[in-house]
């Protein structure tokens, strides 16, 4: 009997709901890309990271930017207007079409990466079942409405990021490590957000690659290989911009100029703890702690010092009135250290487990305690998880909050009407799929928890009608002058989730064998 | 293509596979194996939910009328009626402007448009604002409307459906198939919830009528078509089957001759007074004088069967308009000779069903009632006065719910998978004015994707049916190929409409023969196995 799993009609049922999705809403990242398929087609590529003819700059990585370059000559052919550079905010049918295609055919690297990943386990031990628990996950994420949320309605492209991510799980669990190793650079050089998990490749590349090899000497030669393999890629990546500039002035202080250009625009320091939507993370709770703390202090009589409300902070100032403030050194050294922590017991207990579970655990530190996240960011954690959550099942059940919240707290980017019926319907049959087929499958235990059992099972449920007062609370009369309340409700519920999420599965990781 | 269930699987066997099929299932079939046996009622849930999230997809495009001036579409129709039916007395409803999209459906609909205004208004008054409301777009007023749509949809067609379901005993794995065969038909999705349309609330309210039927409630069952019929009246397409079942139903015996008189008179009572109640409040808004009572009536049945109107209206599939391309029908007969025409021809087309039906024994008579509701409504298509093209929704929802009989030894899965494309490719020149051609083809290639297999599959095995769809698949190519090279000549500029009607009504005609030979072949089976039974 042949054993291999397809996913392939899975995705093209996924892709017609794609396709029915052109019409519907598309936030400025829409345009965001649209300009960065201009200025990646009409400059030179000395000039990509120093264009600002269009507000949307280009802020992503190189790789990301040859992606666009690429893309914008399939564009010209279709319609040469897409790829003028102060054709701002076009948004005819065929910029709208192209677009979204691009978004939906990229996306078939993540269904290929995960068809590799499932079906590499067939011919482990135990690979039947293995195979058959990763099938449902890979299902999962293949359908995982956040994608449809975040790609195919708000526009972006983690369908593919994502694809590159599996692969280098992928790798690293037929211990392909050079493999791997590349796979993860090149997707930093994509989209440097995945830098928060790169601590999790690097311990787990060290110690189950390079420090398990018989020889001091193969170990030596092991770890030089790694390390070439990743400058030779980030190397690569950046010859042709930097080779482009070179050219043009050949001075070295113009390559150098070009390269803090890029860190300027790759990493911008200007902005605030929280996103004008609180992202359902550690600060989310600590911003509303700051607000309840006020509100009752003004009931109570006490005099604070009013600096400014922090969700009416623009962009680069998130003040609290009562708090102590926090500043991106505490952010990072507060996610460093957990990360470290991850990283120390990967390299006591080495396994393929362990490693997805310390690329969760960077995921849910960077996202719980970063500065500046997005709401996005939360596939960071979710992803991973979704991949090692049917390996037992008390992960199962740790992350079973995570998968409310995680698609519950993607609904505010969908502020429109017309796609309320869509994202909701949608999650509510992924989220029941996923549940039902996802109990069966766990490996049973025999110890259950029951009263944590009843607390999630309720908190999954309340998801429901904070969800339905997001969408449809504001058109109540008393809410109309408290706009900000269902939005606070929301992310803060959610931050609940996704905290309990991350405290048990922490247990699981720092204590339980997996 | 392997799946979990593929796998042999300790708590899997428990689960009786009696007949799902061994072979190649469909993709559909495939989706749904991972959930059993482990969460069957949740799949049909399921299945629910992913049908609503693809309505609502749908949703998001253009609607008829889209931005069309100056009289916008169907959707500013539905709208108008939610305006008119808040703002005015119940004595107007049927008189206001006429000229603007005056209210041509019987009174449940203005019921149904009364309560959805009621809600809308309070959700936003500029909706359905008299008089300045007019052709509004606004985003936020459409996504209400398309939601209405979805959620009357749940409301009285899904609950019927999964009752009629689960009256035929199937594997729960093929039921959902069918469930999902069903809500997922392009034709459904692409004229309620793409062009703009209530038709799933009259085809629920049949529905209902046929499970009442089936399971004994007569008079319950009357109410409900009689709703069906108030609601569209539309829904006359099966009223000579109903009529014919229900009389049948009344005869408990032909030899001696035993009638059932009481059932009878319960049943003309119950359906007489629906109608009055329905009736009442708009026939008795003016007042209870004979001559205002009159007046009411009859302006609401004028509105409603517009005799005047013609023959057909745009181009539809029907026996007359697939003739006028080759004879000049309109210019050869006068208007009332067309009338007489066609009421004769619906007669006959739709006889022959009324017969089997009255004179079927009982066991067969429930096996027949949803055919018989098929072929009498394609009779009715083919032949009777003012047709459109959306009409196509009545023969095709009893042929989908044939989909509970299908046996991979019977031709009937190719024959229902075959219609459901003809009638979807009817639709094509409909949703090319409405804007809607990416709908139009993605609904229709995932639909054919997802559910054929060996019990739906694309051909018939017999050579004789085989002859006909295999035409007409190739016709349908033909068109759509001759449409993007071919540039029609200035004397026929409607030249691919023409083709399309054309070939769908051959197609339907092409049905209706074979409705008649399945029909005939159930009798024969009960009539043979009830004379070995005898022996």
């Amino acid at each position: 009997m042949d054993y291999k799993y397809s996913l392939i009609p899975q995705a093209i049922a996924s892709i017609a709901l794609k396709l029915l999705l052109f019409p519907a809403y598309k936030s400025t990242d829409f345009e965001v890309h649209r300009n960065w398929l201009a200025v990646t087609y009409s400059l030179p590529l000395r000039s990509w990271y120093f264009d600002n003819t269009s507000e949307w700059t280009l802020d992503y990585p190189p790789l990301f930017a040859y992606f666009e370059y690429c893309l914008s000559h399939i564009a010209k052919l279709i319609d040469p207007k897409i790829v003028q550079l102060n054709n701002l905010n076009y948004d005819s049918v065929s910029v709208i079409a192209f677009q979204r295609s691009s978004v939906i055919i990229s996306e078939l690297l993540l269904v290929s990466a995960l068809s590799y990943l499932v079906n590499s386990l067939t011919y482990r031990p135990n690979g039947l079942a293995r195979a058959r628990r990763a099938f449902a996950s890979a299902l999962a994420v293949l359908l995982y409405p956040g994608f449809i949320i975040i790609d195919h309605i708000h526009f972006q492209y983690n369908g593919f990021l994502y694809g590159i991510l599996v692969y280098s799980i992928a790798f690293a669990l037929n211990k392909r490590y050079i493999a791997c190793a590349a796979s993860f650079t090149a997707l930093l050089l994509f989209k440097h957000i995945y830098l928060y998990i790169a601590p999790a490749y690097f311990m787990f590349l060290l110690r189950s690659y390079a420090l398990s090899q018989p020889t001091s000497f193969s170990k030596i030669a092991a770890l030089t290989k790694t390390a070439f393999t990743v400058l030779f890629v980030v190397f690569v990546s950046f010859a042709p911009i930097l080779v482009d500039t070179y050219l043009n002035d050949p001075t070295l202080d113009s390559v150098v100029d070009q390269l803090i250009q890029i860190k300027v625009r790759l990493f911008p320091f200007s902005r605030g703890l929280c996103h004008a939507y609180w992202a359902p993370n550690f600060w989310a709770l600590y911003a509303f702690a700051d607000r309840v703390l006020s509100f009752s202090y003004e009931i109570l009589g006490i005099s604070y010092s009013k600096i400014s409300s922090s969700t009416r902070g623009l962009v680069g100032d998130t003040a609290f009135a009562i708090l102590p403030q926090i500043t991106p050194k505490m952010t990072f050294i507060l996610s460093a250290s957990l990360e470290l922590l991850a990283m120390l017991k990967l390299l006591f207990y080495p396994s393929y487990e362990r490693f997805l579970g310390c690329i969760v655990f960077c995921g849910f530190s960077s996202f719980l305690f970063g500065w500046h996240v997005h709401e996005k960011a939360i596939l960071l954690p979710f992803i991973p998880m979704t991949l090692l959550s049917l390996h037992n099942r008390r992960i199962l059940e740790s992350y079973y909050p995570l998968v409310f919240s995680s698609v519950f707290s993607l609904f505010p980017l969908l502020f429109g009407t017309a796609e309320i019926g869509v994202k909701w319907f949608y999650s509510l049959s992924w989220i029941l799929a996923l549940v039902s087929s996802f109990n069966f499958l766990a490996p049973s235990i025999t110890r259950r928890r029951f009263l944590l059992d009843r607390v999630s099972h309720a908190y999954n449920i309340g998801m429901i009608p904070v969800g339905l007062f997001l969408d449809f609370g504001p058109a109540l009369p008393f809410i109309r002058n408290y706009s900000f309340l269902p939005l606070m409700i929301i992310s803060v519920y959610c931050a609940l989730g996704v905290i309990a999420s991350w405290v048990s599965f922490s247990w699981l990781y720092f204590f339980t064998s997996f | 293509m392997a799946t979990f269930t593929s796998h042999s699987d300790p708590s899997g066997s428990a689960i009786k596979m009696t007949t799902a099929p061994v072979e190649r299932s469909s993709n559909f079939m495939n989706f749904l194996k991972p959930f059993f046996p482990s969460a069957r009622g949740a799949t049909t849930v399921m299945v629910l939910l992913i049908s609503m999230a693809v309505k609502f997809a749908i949703g998001l495009g253009p609607y008829s009328g889209y931005q069309i001036d100056p009289m916008h579409g169907d959707f500013e129709a539905q709208r108008h009626w939610l305006e008119i039916t808040t703002h005015l007395p119940i004595n107007r409803w049927y008189f206001y402007d006429l000229q603007w999209w005056g209210l041509d459906y019987p009174p449940l609909t203005a019921y149904h448009s009364y309560i959805l205004g009621l809600v809308g208004s309070f959700l936003n008054p500029e909706w359905f604002a008299l008089g300045t409301s007019r052709a509004l777009d606004d985003p936020q007023l459409k996504a209400y409307m398309r939601a209405t749509v979805v959620f009357s949809e749940l409301l009285v067609y899904i609950p019927p459906l999964l009752w009629y379901l689960s009256y035929k005993r199937q594997h729960d794995l093929h039921r959902n198939v069918t469930l999902g065969a069903i809500l997922l038909a392009p034709p459904m999705l692409l004229i309620d919830h793409g062009h703009f349309q209530y038709n799933s609330v009259m085809l629920g309210f049949a529905l209902f009528a046929i499970c009442n039927f089936l399971y004994r409630n007569y008079l319950f069952g009357s109410m409900m078509f009689v709703m069906s019929l108030c609601y569209k009246q539309m829904a006359l397409f099966y009223a000579p089957v109903v009529f014919a079942y229900l009389l049948g139903q009344c005869v408990i015996s032909f030899r001696p001759l035993y009638f059932d008189l009481g059932r009878f008179l319960g049943i003309s009572f119950i359906t007489v007074s629906t109608f009055v109640c329905i009736f009442a409040p708009v026939v008795l808004s003016d007042g209870s004088s004979i001559t205002r009572i009159s007046t009411q009536f009859f302006q609401a049945l004028h509105r409603i069967f517009p005799f005047e109107r013609g023959l057909w209206e745009g181009k539809v599939a029907s026996v007359w308009c697939a003739a006028n391309a080759v004879i000049k029908i309109r210019e050869r007969f006068s208007h009332e000779d067309l009338k007489l025409l066609s009421l004769i021809a619906t007669a006959v087309a739709s006889l022959p069903s009324c017969v089997f039906i009255f004179f079927s024994p009982l066991r067969v008579r429930n096996r027949l009632l949803v055919p018989a509701l098929a072929s009498c409504s394609l009779s009715f298509f083919l032949f009777s006065f003012q047709v459109h093209e959306k009409s196509i929704l009545l023969p095709l929802m009893p042929l989908l719910l044939m989909l509970c009989d299908v046996r991979p030894d019977l031709e009937l899965g190719s024959m229902i998978v075959w219609f459901t494309n003809l009638s979807t490719f009817s639709l094509w020149p409909l949703m090319q004015l409405d804007q809607l051609q990416l709908q139009f083809w993605v609904t229709w290639a995932m639909w054919n994707f997802l559910f054929i297999d060996q019990r739906m599959p694309l051909m018939p095995r017999s050579i004789l049916l085989k002859i006909p769809v295999a035409l007409s698949y190739l016709g349908m190519i033909a068109t759509f190929i001759a449409e993007q090279v071919v540039v029609p000549p200035a004397k026929w500029p409607d030249l691919f409409v023409v083709a399309n009607v054309v070939q769908t009504c051959a197609g339907l005609t092409v049905t209706w023969v074979f409705l008649h030979g399945y029909m005939i072949s159930v009798m024969k089976d009960d009539f043979a196995i009830h004379k070995s039974k005898s022996k």
